[in-house]
């Protein structure tokens, strides 16, 4: 799954730790979605879209074939 | 006070907790070594007894590391978030699931304690499950280690 997550961060300046502490994650886990190791839970995934004020649709990005 | 907030109240708590119990572990470890120089040497020459304080040596290694880690995260709140955030991260929760922790520590830990006693019946016995304990515990690890690196 692709996600916006790298780009919208950036679009913020801010950090990944900065990122992982707003949303009650690490480091690592931000990541491992960035790099799309890790698809984030459902709750997580709300989470980090309301923390950049969009859908969840709008950062996590599903591909035809994964649908 | 919002939920997190109330998360982090209960985990501070929580941490006092297993500082406690850290002591524990350190008084029992000072009372063991010092009974050392009442008992008789039949009682501190067995294997068990060597067994049973190397047993507690290394639980007193982890309990001083994470006494250190406690700490310092009762005295900074960022600190103590970012822990708090590290023990309830879902991707360690599904890794740690997925290397089958905790019940392969558990079952580490209690095979440990059937070898201990088992030292007191047949030595053979006693190492088998010994080693077997510390195989299971190092597959969990090594799998631990590739799922961190992996996913």
């Amino acid at each position: 799954m692709k996600t916006r997550i790298r780009e919208l961060r950036r679009e913020r300046k801010l950090s990944q730790e900065e990122l992982a502490d707003a949303v009650g994650t690490t480091r690592q886990t931000i990541t491992s979605i960035e790099t799309g190791k890790y698809v984030a839970s459902l709750p997580l995934a709300y989470r980090i879209a309301r923390f950049f004020g969009l859908k969840i649709e709008d950062v996590f990005l599903m591909e035809e074939e994964e649908v | 006070m919002n939920q997190m907030q109330m998360d982090i109240e209960q985990y501070r708590k929580n941490l006092h907790r297993r500082m406690r119990l850290c002591r524990l572990l350190w008084l029992a470890y000072l009372l063991l070594t010092a009974a050392t120089r009442f008992a008789s040497p039949a009682v501190t020459e067995h294997p068990a007894y060597a067994g049973l304080l190397g047993f507690l040596a290394g639980g007193l290694l982890v309990a001083l590391i994470s006494m250190a880690k406690y700490r310092r995260a009762l005295k900074d709140d960022t600190i103590l978030r970012r822990l708090y955030n590290q023990e309830h991260d879902e991707r360690m929760q599904a890794i740690r699931a997925r290397a089958g922790i905790p019940m392969t520590l558990i079952l580490g830990a209690a095979m440990i304690a059937a070898g201990v006693i088992a030292t007191f019946f047949s030595m053979t016995v006693a190492l088998t499950l010994i080693i077997t304990a510390l195989a299971q515990l190092l597959v969990s690890l090594a799998v631990k280690l590739w799922l961190m690196h992996t996913m």
